[in-house]
């Protein structure tokens, strides 16, 4: 395709009406409300429905809501996640035995969310992840599951894991 | 033999074969959970209901058998039955059925080892409705019971469909299990004081078609949709039951039997499946190392097969070489273990161990190696029955083990009283055996799982093995070891032989250079399959394409 170059009026050319009209759009947002955030001394509130880090729910039974059906490792795209299912005497039988994210590789798509069926995992507000070494991304069961205890964000919205 | 009108096709349905049987064979799928083909017929699960013409209500196709009418009684002049299989008729009735046996069904996929290759998931998308209408407490049923060693029992998830009852009365004939209760409270147990411990337990597991029976060893280890599967053999017994092995990230999951009509049907015995737990947590070794001052130390390959070779390079006669073989090596392997002995050695040197142990009249067979009989086609030398190491090693000066842990339970000083004058120890094994750490030289092998290859079954079965997980670089079938070996020999100097017969080193040269134009200079397995089809006559022409999963059956080997 060929795109033809407008040719340009001599007032045009002057590039001086373009410069005013610049100039003014930077003038008016001296007088509009400031968006800039004085990070980190200022810290910015997510809002609600934000996808941060993937972390795991605790039930109100006190444990930990997986049930390690693997859905979520099956369906993450770049494989952050990497579960190990073990054995309890508790009547659901199985649970996670280790849970490993890797948010080095999380992309923060929320599939993982989406497809679990026991609502276990959920991408909470936390986005503060950055690290100086990578393998300090990888986020055991136990860090997830107080990841996911430490903000009230779910509250009032939570069901009890039907049995059986 | 009658004509049958199924869904617009013409089937030809013989006398001993029911309605079912006929239409899977002619690819007209019936969907079913009770029927087996290598079990009775019992038609308990009703899902392969099916519209028969003239019929008042719907059959079920699995034991339906077809009469042949007199000519004057044909339908449409030809036909013995009319049948629909796909009609809105038809498929509400098998919604209806699969409701009921979905009513007191937990809803537990996400924890049962089963989903992924359950058949009720899979008639369920097909047939099923989206939500159940029962809205009262479903029944309880024990859980978690253990039937067997190596069974667990879920009565609740149970469709009550008695494949794994009559697979104990009719295969195993051991009749251990029962249905328990009567009604919707039917579930299977065992008769009492008896355990589901017969050496095919493990089968109920596979027929199974819910998650009722799971296999203990493999319980919540892996979704079967992460595993990859590929063709394999048993490597435990003569029977060669081909099975399928399930890997996830190069790490051996579970072994299940492969359908092959000529060796083990549908079943294979839980000693072979066991397999895939006793293979874990063993020593591995990852490169070749030799013994100096009392411990094993790594070389680079060039440097470890240099220092072999001139340390045992025809410098030894052949009645003071003692090579223990095994069943355990592959057709492959055996080739190339003859072009290896006749550079080493100058002639084909070598007695395979012929271990047996118990047989049944089911699957497993006497002799405890894999490729016994393909050893035996190969025109290879073996010891006695269960011979003793000792007698082997008795006076020799080298003894040279492949893949056989001959020396367990031993220790030097017996070794050292038994055969004073032995003077080098070379081991090639996968694991890093007992044998192994007593001998001079160890060369990790490739695995029975990690490696291609051909073997023959006690009947004249040939089957294909195929590299199921990739092993690390150093370790390596024994044909690319004698690959190795032969390329080493061919950039070495003769000088470096301590050999002073000249004449042996020019017959070494002529083999070299023989092997040079049969191409197995270059690595991998389909050059030694070459020379396997040259040493065996009867598949001469066959080609890899050829041999199907069900492999290819010799006249001439085996008992047979």
């Amino acid at each position: 395709m060929i795109v033809k170059r407008p040719v340009l009026k001599w007032w045009e050319r002057l590039y001086l009406p373009v410069v005013e009209d610049g100039l003014l759009t930077t003038f008016r947002h001296l007088f509009k409300k400031k968006v800039t955030v004085q990070y980190p001394e200022e810290r910015w509130v997510p809002p609600e429905g934000f996808r941060g880090a993937p972390v795991l729910l605790t039930g109100l039974d006190g444990r930990e809501k997986c049930t390690s059906c693997k859905l979520c490792m099956f369906i993450c795209p770049p494989q952050a996640i990497r579960i190990v299912a073990g054995e309890t005497e508790h009547p659901i039988e199985k649970y996670p035995q280790e849970f490993y994210i890797d948010y080095g590789l999380c992309i923060f798509c929320g599939y993982c969310q989406e497809v679990c069926p026991c609502e276990a995992i959920w991408l909470k507000h936390e986005f503060e992840l950055a690290d100086f070494d990578r393998t300090n991304l990888i986020f055991g069961k136990d860090k997830l599951l107080q990841m996911g205890r430490q903000e009230p964000y779910l509250k009032g919205k939570e069901k009890p894991l039907k049995k059986g | 033999m009658a004509l049958v009108w199924i869904d617009g096709k013409e089937i030809v349905v013989e006398k001993n074969e029911t309605l079912l049987q006929a239409a899977l064979r002619e690819g007209i799928y019936i969907p079913y959970y009770c029927y087996h083909p290598s079990l009775s017929i019992v038609g308990q699960c009703r899902m392969c209901l099916v519209k028969i013409e003239g019929m008042p209500k719907l059959m079920t196709a699995c034991n339906t058998y077809v009469p042949e009418l007199p000519k004057e009684k044909k339908i449409d002049g030809k036909y013995d039955m009319k049948v629909y299989t796909r009609t809105e008729e038809v498929k509400e009735a098998r919604r209806g059925i699969l409701e009921f046996l979905l009513l007191n069904h937990p809803l537990d996929c996400p924890i049962c080892d089963q989903a992924g290759e359950c058949q009720l998931q899979i008639y369920s998308y097909e047939y099923g409705n989206a939500r159940s209408d029962f809205r009262f407490e479903k029944l309880h049923f024990p859980k978690r019971v253990e039937l067997g060693e190596h069974i667990v029992y879920d009565a609740e998830r149970c469709i009550k469909c008695t494949r794994c009852i009559r697979f104990c009365n009719e295969i195993t004939k051991t009749q251990e299990l029962t249905l328990i209760d009567r009604g919707a409270n039917t579930y299977v147990d065992t008769f009492e004081g008896k355990k589901l411990n017969n050496p095919y337990s493990v089968c109920t597991v596979d027929i199974c078609p819910v998650g009722a029976l799971t296999f203990k060893e493999f319980r919540f280890k892996e979704r079967v949709w992460f595993l990859q599967g590929s063709n394999s053999v048993c490597p435990e017994c003569s029977r060669n039951c081909a099975i399928r092995v399930d890997t996830y990230k190069g790490e051996i999951m579970r072994i299940v039997p492969r359908f092959n009509p000529e060796v083990n049907n549908y079943f294979m015995c839980d000693f072979g499946r066991l397999l895939s737990e006793r293979i874990k947590n063993k020593e591995l070794r990852n490169s070749p190392a030799i013994k100096e001052n009392g411990a094993f130390k790594v070389k680079s390959e060039k440097e470890f097969y240099t220092t072999l070779l001139s340390k045992i390079t025809r410098k030894y006669n052949s009645n003071e070489v003692s090579v223990i073989l095994s069943g355990r090596m592959t057709n492959e392997e055996i080739e190339a273990y003859k072009v290896f002995s006749l550079i080493v050695f100058g002639e084909v040197v070598g007695e395979f161990l012929y271990v047996t142990g118990d047989e049944d009249k089911i699957l497993i067979k006497k002799e405890k190696r894999a490729n016994y009989f393909g050893a035996k086609t190969l025109k290879m030398k073996f010891t006695k029955e269960n011979e003793d190491v000792t007698h082997l090693i008795k006076n020799k000066k080298l003894v040279v083990i492949i893949r056989e842990n001959v020396f367990k339970g031993k220790k030097e000083e017996d070794i050292k009283k038994n055969a004073p004058s032995l003077e080098t120890v070379v081991t090639f094994d996968t694991f890093f055996t007992e044998t192994a750490q007593l001998s001079d030289f160890y060369v990790p092998l490739a695995g029975w799982f990690e490696m291609e290859g051909t073997v023959i079954n006690f009947n004249g079965q040939l089957q294909k093995i195929s590299k199921c997980i990739t092993p690390p670089k150093g370790r390596k079938p024994f044909y690319d070891v004698v690959s190795t070996v032969l390329t080493i020999l061919k950039d070495m100097d003769t000088s470096d032989f301590k050999s002073e017969k000249t004449k042996e080193i020019e017959s070494i040269k002529k083999v070299l250079e023989e092997f040079k134009n049969r191409e197995v200079m270059n690595k991998g397995f389909y050059p030694w399959f070459k020379e396997v089809k040259n040493a065996i006559p009867e598949i001469k022409n066959l080609s890899l394409k050829d041999l199907t999963s069900f492999g290819i059956f010799l006249k001439e080997s085996g008992n047979g």
